[in-house]
């Protein structure tokens, strides 16, 4: 299961990825996560764990059109695989599973 | 623009990125500088700078090992291995070929190398397209003068038809005065072997030449010390080459140190008379005889002037108005009786007889050839008007040349003076210790003069030299030649078993033996054999008959020469052939037959084996016998 291994971050991108499928690439994401965790991330550790995902099969890539404002250089637009998605349901029922697993506990206020 | 991200920050990325990232990472970058930029363009690079930094890291670096074309690499890689492969495959084949190959790029790689080394040298001097040679032909016409050139005459160096270097003085003078456009005139002289004197010691040297004041002017050999237009404007001057002056001054400056050219005009061991002395030679003579008659090891000693290698006089006289040449050798007492030459008539020198040393008779002995040519004017003890002598006796031809000369008519005349050279015949067995005890005799008779000797059978052995180093090449290119051959056969016959490999296979099942299918496979190649031979034999007997032309004495052309020469070549070919052939013989047929598709060669070989009335036959087709059976005949015939 070495290849299906996903960090706590590499998750966050993924569903990122996921979210904004066919239209994520790296600022966008960028943008959206400093939005949704409200703190500051570097957009070399969102390219970081683009790439690995990639190499893992998680996800594929195409380029785009070229636009103006980013010196005529092309978009990397990131998609979701079907492997990327297989181990994003089982991550999520891994934990949701637990989750229910947790007993009533009362936390006195 | 002010408005672009720091320039060399970028430049940084697009060195160290990887060429397949740098295009995202670039954009995206840029995207986010150009998002910054509206609120704090400071704030904006320098976030831009720190950005860049971060992806110096291992992912993200390109790979600087390797270099930027992996692709070529990987494809001459994979050619490598397929060549290989496929020299596998075929072991034999590829060996013929590779050792094929190889003989040719090293004989044509020989070729080069001495081609060009024989362009490379001279080539340094400056007016090399300026100075030519001069060749004189035919100043002395000699008898064999008109022996008509051949395909192989260069063989013969010292031929008479060859022109001649040696020039009277007179004529560099007269060509300049003549031809206005020749600006310099060299002369020079190879006196060959001579005495030198240096520090009161003599040695021998064995190039010492004679030139004229601009010989340094004219060729441009580099003098390392002394001026070239100097170098030689007294005849006292000597220039010597480098070695030549360490090995006599060593380390110290050899300019200015003395040389002395020791006066002499030149001298069955031939031991060379350094001088021209007549008492020195009389000296000579006596102490050699003592030593004869002291040392049982010295069977005899003679004299001569001019060598059993080929130096002589040569003596020009009017015979009945004709210009006639003959060779002179002036020789001792011992001299017929120590090389063990036959008389024909007469006798040979004797000391007895006082007759012999007259100067008005002039005695000597002359070969047939020269007594022939004489005609019946030459009488034994008659005054010969032609040849100004009284022949006392008649010695039978003997060759002191090369065989490929013809016998030059010869005279003898007797000196008991001065000899050019002494000879001394030595029993076998005794032959280094006399000699050292020679030359220890010779040093106590002479003082400071080298001892120098010869063997007879080298000096014979020396006028062979260009026929030996033919010979030489000749079989060298020869087995070259047939090794090629054998090789290019070996490879045909490998080629015609394999294409035959189920045709034999079929007349094995069939009832061909051995025999029959080894002289099937050679009959081809004995055809192509004979045809080769037809060819060859005319072309060789031509080449043969131009080189054996260069000989005075030679053999004849045998027709039993070329049919053992056919006989051996044919046989080392048949050898060559009969391998394959055998091989794919006594292969198991059942593994040449592989399927019923061979249908074709079964009906060829099932005709010739049965030309008219064939049985009925059926070839049943079924892919899979059992046992591993590949096919099945069933023929059905009269008995």
């Amino acid at each position: 299961m070495k290849y299906h291994s996903l960090g706590e971050f590499e998750e966050l991108v993924l569903l990122m990825v996921a979210a904004f499928h066919d239209e994520a690439y790296g600022v966008l994401i960028l943008e959206n996560l400093e939005e949704k965790l409200s703190k500051k991330v570097n957009i070399s550790a969102v390219h970081v764990a683009l790439k690995r995902m990639e190499e893992k099969g998680f996800v594929k890539s195409r380029f785009g059109g070229i636009t103006e404002d980013r010196g005529g250089r092309r978009k990397r637009f990131y998609v979701i695989t079907a492997l990327g998605k297989r181990v994003l349901d089982s991550q999520f029922e891994l934990r949701t599973g637990i989750y229910n697993q947790i007993p009533k506990i009362s936390f006195g206020r | 623009m002010k408005d672009q991200p720091p320039k060399n920050s970028l430049r940084f990325l697009r060195w160290f990125c990887r060429e397949d990232y740098i295009e995202e990472l670039e954009g995206d970058l840029t995207e986010l500088f150009h998002r910054q930029y509206n609120q704090s363009p400071a704030r904006a690079r320098l976030q831009f700078t720190r950005n860049v930094t971060r992806y110096f890291r291992p992912g993200f670096i390109k790979n600087f090992r390797s270099n930027y074309h992996p692709n070529s690499i990987a494809m001459f890689r994979n050619y490598l291995k397929a060549g290989w492969r496929n020299l596998t495959m075929r072991k034999l084949f590829s060996a013929i070929n590779i050792t094929g190959l190889s003989f040719s790029v090293a004989f044509c790689l020989l070729l080069f190398f001495y081609i060009r080394h024989e362009q490379s040298y001279d080539t340094f001097h400056v007016n090399k397209d300026r100075i030519f040679r001069l060749e004189m032909s035919n100043m002395f016409p000699s008898p064999d003068a008109a022996k008509k050139k051949s395909l192989f005459s260069f063989l013969n160096k010292s031929d008479n038809e060859k022109n001649q270097l040696v020039f009277p003085e007179v004529v560099a003078a007269n060509m300049q005065q003549t031809f206005p456009e020749i600006k310099n005139i060299v002369r020079f002289k190879d006196q060959g072997e001579q005495s030198l004197k240096i520090n009161n010691q003599v040695y021998r040297e064995k190039h010492v030449v004679l030139a004229d004041s601009n010989f340094f002017t004219c060729f441009s050999f580099p003098l390392i010390k002394g001026h070239a237009a100097t170098a030689l404007r007294s005849t006292a001057n000597v220039v010597v080459s480098k070695s030549l002056a360490r090995k006599y001054f060593g380390n110290e400056e050899a300019i200015g140190k003395t040389i002395a050219l020791v006066n002499h005009k030149d001298q069955v061991l031939m031991i060379r008379n350094p001088t021209w002395d007549n008492d020195f030679t009389k000296r000579v003579r006596e102490r050699l005889n003592q030593f004869e008659a002291s040392h049982p090891s010295i069977v005899a000693v003679s004299g001569m002037n001019g060598g059993l290698d080929g130096s002589y006089n040569t003596n020009g006289f009017m015979l009945n108005g004709e210009q006639k040449w003959l060779r002179q050798l002036a020789v001792d007492y011992n001299y017929f009786e120590m090389l063990g030459l036959k008389f024909v008539q007469g006798r040979p020198f004797s000391k007895d007889i006082q007759a012999d040393t007259s100067r008005t008779q002039r005695p000597s002995i002359v070969n047939e050839t020269l007594f022939r040519m004489l005609g019946k004017d030459a009488q034994l003890g008659v005054y010969n008007d032609a040849i100004r002598s009284t022949i006392i006796g008649v010695v039978k031809d003997y060759n002191f040349e090369s065989l490929s000369k013809k016998i030059e008519p010869q005279q003898h005349v007797l000196t008991t003076k001065y000899e050019q050279y002494f000879m001394v015949k030595i029993r076998a067995g005794d032959i280094q210790p006399t000699i050292a005890s020679l030359q220890k005799e010779w040093k106590q008779i002479t003082g400071d003069y080298p001892f120098d000797y010869k063997f007879l059978d080298d000096s014979i052995a020396k006028l062979y030299e260009a026929d030996i180093r033919w010979q030489n090449i000749m079989q060298s290119s020869c087995f070259f030649a047939i090794f090629i051959a054998c090789l290019g056969l070996f490879g045909l016959s490998a080629i015609n078993a394999v294409n035959r490999t189920k045709e034999i296979g079929i007349r094995k099942v069939l009832g061909a033996t051995v025999k029959d299918i080894v002289g099937d496979l050679s009959r081809s190649f004995v055809l192509m054999f004979i045809i080769a031979i037809i060819i060859s034999t005319p072309l060789a007997y031509w080449l043969m008959n131009e080189w054996l032309q260069n000989f005075a004495y030679r053999i004849d052309l045998s027709w039993w020469i070329f049919v053992i020469v056919g006989a051996i070549a044919l046989s080392v070919a048949l050898l060559t052939v009969s391998f394959q052939a055998i091989r794919a013989a006594i292969a198991n047929p059942v593994n040449s037959l592989v399927t019923a598709n061979d249908f074709g060669i079964i009906n060829k070989v099932y005709s010739e084996f049965f030309p008219e009335n064939a049985p009925a036959r059926s070839v049943p087709q079924v892919m899979t016998f059992p046992g591993g059976i590949l096919i099945s005949v069933e023929c059905i015939a009269l008995v």
